[in-house]
C-alpha cells in the first residue's frame, strides 16, 4: 500500500521525517537566540517529534556540556515558559561535536554518529566567512548526498525538487548575508553548487518568515477585488518603507562594510517589491512563487551613473533626538570611520520593464535613527480621471491609497474621500482600517519556527533562490556602481528626523513620501 | 487566558435598536479603546441554568476573537427579555477584544427562541456560528427557521450522549436534520476523536504496517463516550471501505471489500480525556495497540513516563514503541478552530454519509 489512507485528511500531514540539525556556530549569539528557542517552540508545539540537535563548534564541550548551554538558552529566551519536564526531553535529543570548521575529524565525527539519520540538515550560523570551508568540507566528506555538479556556465542552473513527503534528505541552511555583490553571492552559489543540488539549498531570509509579509499574497491572491486595478492604469506609485528608531546598536564595525543599501534594499526591500509586483503564480509550489519574483527582479531598469543622482538619495544620520533621548551622529558610532562614507539611509525610485507596472515608479527608503519605526507598502491609486467636484485641486491628500502594515501595529489600512456632512460638496479622506490586533489576539509564529519547519518539511517557498539573490544583487550593484562613479554627495539628516531633505523631492512632482 | 479584566454588565431589552444602543453604550464604558471590530456572531442555543461547556469555550476565546454573542436560553417563564453585556480583553499591545453579549431568556411562550427576535441582532456581513447545546431531539423544531441565517451548525453528539440522549440518535440527528438541510455542520466529538485518528493512523505509518490494514479482524476501543466510538468506527470504515453490516450497544460488525467479517467493540463511557486503550487484531493473530494515559493536571512531571499527559505508546508490528505527544482538545479549542476555520472536514462528511446510509437501511 503506497499511502496510508487513515492519514488522509488529518491535519498534521505536515511533519518531518526524521532528522538531525547539526548547527554550525553552536555556541553563537544566533544559536542561542534565535535556533535553540525556535526548535523547543517547534517540540512544544508537537511540529518535531523524532529529531536531534548537534551542536558544532570550536568551544571543548562535551554532550552534557552543551545540554546545559541549550538549558541556559530556553531559560533566558523570551516568551517560553519552559515545562521542566519537556525540557528534559528536548535536552535528550541534544547533542555536541568539538571542532574546528576546517578539521576533517569534525566532519568524520557527523558521519560516524549521525551519518545513519534519515534526514539531515546543516545550518550554516557562522559568520559567512566560514561559508566557504564548512561546504566545502561538507562535500569532501561525502555529507553532502548532492552529486558533485559542474560549475556554473552562465546561469544557476535549479532542478527538480523532490516530494517533500520522501523520508530522507540532506538540505542546507545559509544564514544572510549571501555574499556582498553579485559576484561574491555567485562564488557563495558555486560553492553550494558544487557539494548540494540546488533543491537542498535553503537561504533563510527571516523577514520572509513574518506573518505579515506572507499575508502581502494572500491579500493580493486572497481576494478578487485588488487584481483588477493592481497595474499602471489605476496605481500611481507604490511607497515601500522601512524606517528604524536604532542606530547600529554597537555594529559599527560590521555596518560600515554594509550601509543601508546591502542590508536592507537588497534583500528585505527587493523581496517586498517582488511580492507587490509579481504575476499571480499558477500553484503554491516554491519554484512556481520564485520563478515569479525573478521575473521581477529581472525587470527592474537598473541605474546608470547618469540617473543615480536624480533617482537615488543616500544619507547618514548625524546627531539628534529619538524615542525621547539624544543620539550621537553615525561617524561618532563606536567601530565607525570619522569620515565614513558609509550610507545609513537610501531612497530609491525604481522601475520595473513590464506590461503590468510600465511607468509606475516604487519608491523605496530606509534608513537609522528615524522619526518612527515602520515597515509598510502603501499602494497609491490615481486620480479619477475627471475631477468632478468643484474646488478640488489633485495632490496627494486626496489620492486613494491602500496601505499594507508590516510592522508595528499589522494591518491594512485603505484611505478613500468621503462627503463632509453639510450644504457643500466638501471632501475629505477618511480610513477603513483593519488592525490584526483588533481580530487575532494569538502572537503570530515566530519567523525562525516556521522558516525551520518548512526546511524540514522540504518547502522552500519561504527561501531565496539562487537566481533571485543573483538578480537582486545586479541591481544593487547597479547603484552601488554608480555611486561609485558618479559620486552623487551623501546627505546628511538629524537622527529623528525623516531623512534628508534632498530626498524629498524623490518621488516626483505631485507626489509625496507618506509621513513617518 | 487570563479573566477578562472589564466588568460584565447587563441590562433588560426587547427592541433591537436598544439593545445595539446599549451595546454601544457599554462598549463605550467597558473599552478604553472602543474596540469595535468583531470577526463572527455566534448564536448558542441553551438551557438557562444547566451546566455545559459553552462558559468554559467562551473564556478561551475571550480575548483572542472579538465576536457578538447571542444566548438564547430555554426554560425560563415569563416574557421574552434580553440582557446586554460587555466583555472586554486587553491583548499584548494593549487593543481590547470585546464580546458583545446578548442572553435572550425564551419566556414562556417561546417567542425569545423564534429568529425574528434575534436574528435582527445579528452583526450583518460576517459569518453567523450556531451552537446547539439543547436537546437534539428540538432540532427538527428549530433547524428550518435557522438554516437560512446560519452559516456554520456545530453540535456535540457525545454532550447529547451524556445527558441521556441516545448517541445514534443525536449523530442522526445531526446527519438528518442539519446536514442534509444544507447548513454546513460540525460536532465536537469529531474533534476529540482527532488524537485518537492521528495515533491509530500512525499505527500504521509505517510502510511495513500498511499491509495490515487490509488484515484487521478486530477492534476493541475503550474509553470515551459511545458518539465518539461511533465516530471512530466509522471513520476506520470509510477510510478502509468497510461497509457496515451490523450496529448495537457497544458494537458494529462491518465487512471489508473481500467480504471479511470486522468487530469493532466499544467498552466504557467516560470521557476521552479518562484515557483511551485501542487494540487491533488481525488475521494471523498479531496485534497493535495504542494507549493514552489520562489527563490530570500535574502528571506532566514526569518525563519518559507513559503515564504522561496525552502521551501514547503504539505497540505495532516488530514491537515498535513510539511516543506522541497527543491530547484532546478542550472545548474552546475546538470553539477556536471551528470560527477560524469554518469549513467542512469532508472526511467528516464521509462519515456522516455513511450514518445517512445506515438510517435509509433502518439501522
Amino acid at each position: 500500500m503506497a499511502e496510508n489512507p487513515l492519514m488522509r485528511g488529518l491535519s498534521v500531514t505536515r511533519e518531518p521525517a526524521e532528522f538531525a540539525l547539526v548547527i554550525f556556530g553552536a555556541s553563537g549569539d544566533l544559536t542561542s537566540r534565535k535556533l535553540i528557542p525556535a526548535l523547543y517552540g517547534l517540540f512544544r508545539g508537537g511540529h518535531i517529534r523524532a529529531f536531534k540537535v548537534v551542536g558544532f563548534a570550536r568551544r571543548a564541550w562535551k554532550d552534557e556540556d552543551f545540554r546545559r548551554q541549550v538549558a541556559e538558552m530556553l531559560e533566558s529566551s523570551s516568551g517560553h515558559s519552559p515545562s521542566p519536564a519537556l525540557v528534559q526531553e528536548f535536552l535528550r535529543k541534544v547533542f555536541y561535536i568539538s571542532s574546528t570548521f576546517e578539521d576533517a575529524g569534525g566532519y568524520r565525527q557527523i558521519a560516524e554518529r549521525f551519518g545513519g539519520e534519515p534526514g539531515k540538515l546543516y545550518y550554516l550560523a557562522t559568520p559567512p566567512g566560514e561559508y566557504e570551508t564548512i561546504i566545502g568540507r561538507l562535500g569532501a566528506a561525502g555529507l553532502a548526498e548532492g552529486p558533485a555538479r559542474p560549475s556554473r556556465a552562465g546561469a544557476v542552473a535549479f532542478d527538480e525538487q523532490p516530494s517533500p513527503t520522501a523520508g530522507r534528505f540532506c538540505r542546507i541552511v545559509v544564514e544572510k548575508p549571501f555574499g556582498n555583490s553579485q559576484a561574491t553571492a555567485r562564488r557563495l552559489n558555486d560553492c553550494l553548487a558544487g557539494a548540494f543540488r540546488e533543491h537542498q539549498v535553503y537561504r533563510i531570509d527571516h523577514y520572509l518568515g513574518k506573518e505579515t509579509v506572507q499575508n502581502v499574497m494572500v491579500l493580493r491572491f486572497g481576494n478578487g477585488v485588488f487584481e483588477p486595478f493592481w497595474n499602471s492604469r489605476y496605481i500611481d506609485h507604490v511607497q515601500i518603507t522601512m524606517a528604524e528608531t536604532l542606530g547600529v546598536e554597537g555594529r559599527g564595525a560590521y555596518y560600515e562594510k554594509a550601509g543601508a543599501l546591502r542590508d536592507i534594499v537588497q534583500n528585505h526591500l527587493l523581496q517586498l517589491v517582488c511580492l507587490v509586483a509579481m504575476e499571480p503564480p499558477n500553484d503554491l509550489h516554491p519554484d512556481s512563487i520564485r520563478n515569479e519574483k525573478l521575473k521581477v527582479l529581472k525587470s527592474i531598469q537598473p541605474l546608470s551613473p547618469e540617473r543615480v543622482g536624480t533617482e537615488t538619495v543616500r544619507g547618514q544620520y548625524a546627531g539628534g533626538i529619538v524615542e525621547g533621548g539624544e543620539t550621537t551622529a553615525y561617524r561618532q558610532e563606536p567601530g565607525v570611520s570619522p569620515s565614513s562614507d558609509t550610507e545609513t539611509f537610501a531612497a530609491i525610485r525604481l522601475y520595473l520593464d513590464s506590461w503590468r507596472w510600465a511607468g509606475v515608479p516604487f519608491l523605496l527608503r530606509t534608513g537609522k535613527r528615524l522619526a518612527r519605526r515602520t515597515t509598510e507598502i502603501a499602494v497609491q491609486f490615481k486620480h479619477p480621471p475627471h475631477l468632478l467636484f468643484p474646488g478640488l485641486r489633485p495632490g496627494p491628500a486626496l489620492a486613494n491609497a491602500l496601505v499594507l502594515r508590516i510592522q508595528p501595529d499589522e494591518g491594512i489600512m485603505l484611505n478613500f474621500n468621503a462627503k463632509v456632512p453639510g450644504f457643500s460638496l466638501d471632501m475629505r479622506p477618511v480610513n477603513m482600517d483593519f488592525s490584526y490586533g483588533s481580530s487575532f489576539a494569538d502572537d503570530p509564529a515566530e519567523a525562525y519556527e516556521r522558516l525551520l519547519l518548512d526546511a524540514f518539511l522540504g518547502d522552500a517557498t519561504l527561501y531565496t533562490r539562487a537566481d533571485e539573490v543573483e538578480a537582486a544583487w545586479a541591481f544593487v550593484d547597479s547603484i552601488r556602481e554608480s555611486w561609485q562613479e558618479a559620486r552623487p554627495p551623501m546627505r546628511f539628516y538629524p537622527a529623528g528626523s525623516s531623512g534628508p531633505e534632498e530626498s524629498r523631492a524623490l518621488p516626483g512632482e505631485g507626489r509625496r513620501w507618506r509621513k513617518l | 487566558m487570563e479573566e477578562a479584566v472589564s466588568p460584565t454588565r447587563a441590562a433588560s431589552l426587547t427592541h433591537p435598536e436598544d439593545i445595539e444602543r446599549e451595546i454601544q453604550r457599554q462598549i463605550a464604558s467597558t473599552s478604553a479603546t472602543r474596540t469595535k471590530a468583531s470577526l463572527f456572531n455566534l448564536v448558542i442555543f441553551r438551557r438557562a441554568f444547566a451546566q455545559d461547556p459553552s462558559a468554559e469555550a467562551l473564556s478561551h476565546l475571550l480575548g483572542r476573537r472579538p465576536a457578538r454573542l447571542i444566548l438564547v436560553e430555554s426554560g425560563t417563564e415569563g416574557p421574552a427579555e434580553a440582557f446586554v453585556s460587555a466583555r472586554c480583553h486587553p491583548d499584548p499591545k494593549n487593543l481590547e477584544l470585546c464580546f458583545q453579549e446578548i442572553r435572550i431568556q425564551e419566556g414562556s411562550d417561546r417567542v425569545g427562541r423564534d429568529p425574528g427576535f434575534w436574528s435582527p441582532l445579528l452583526i450583518r456581513d460576517i459569518p453567523v456560528f450556531v451552537w446547539w447545546l439543547e436537546a437534539m431531539d428540538r432540532l427538527p423544531d428549530t433547524v428550518d427557521r435557522i438554516a437560512p441565517v446560519a452559516d456554520r451548525f456545530l453540535g456535540d453528539s457525545s454532550f447529547a450522549e451524556e445527558r441521556g440522549e441516545e448517541p445514534r440518535g443525536a449523530l442522526q440527528a445531526l446527519e438528518a436534520d442539519v446536514h442534509s438541510a444544507g447548513v454546513p455542520c460540525a460536532d465536537f466529538s469529531w474533534h476529540r476523536i482527532f488524537p485518537l485518528r492521528l495515533g491509530t493512523a500512525r499505527l500504521f505509518d509505517p510502510p511495513a504496517a500498511r499491509q495490515a490494514l487490509s488484515e484487521i479482524r478486530l477492534v476493541r476501543l475503550q474509553g470515551g463516550r459511545r458518539a465518539e466510538g461511533l465516530l471512530f468506527f466509522f471513520w476506520l470504515a470509510s477510510r478502509l471501505g468497510w461497509k457496515p453490516e451490523g450496529l448495537a450497544e457497544g458494537e458494529a460488525t462491518m465487512s471489508d471489500a473481500d467480504g471479511h467479517e470486522i468487530r469493532l467493540l466499544h467498552e466504557g463511557a467516560g470521557a476521552l480525556t479518562e484515557g483511551i486503550d485501542l487494540h487491533i487484531e488481525l488475521v494471523d493473530g498479531r496485534s497493535l495497540a495504542l494507549g493514552c494515559a489520562a489527563e490530570k493536571p500535574g502528571s506532566a512531571e514526569k518525563p519518559g513516563s507513559a503515564a504522561k499527559p496525552g502521551c501514547a505508546v503504539l505497540r505495532g508490528p516488530g514491537e515498535r514503541r513510539e511516543h506522541l505527544l497527543l491530547q484532546v482538545p478542550t472545548p474552546g479549542e475546538i470553539l477556536l478552530r471551528e470560527v477560524d476555520a469554518h469549513a467542512t472536514d469532508p472526511i467528516y462528511a464521509d462519515v456522516l454519509g455513511m450514518f445517512s446510509a445506515i438510517r435509509r437501511k433502518g439501522g
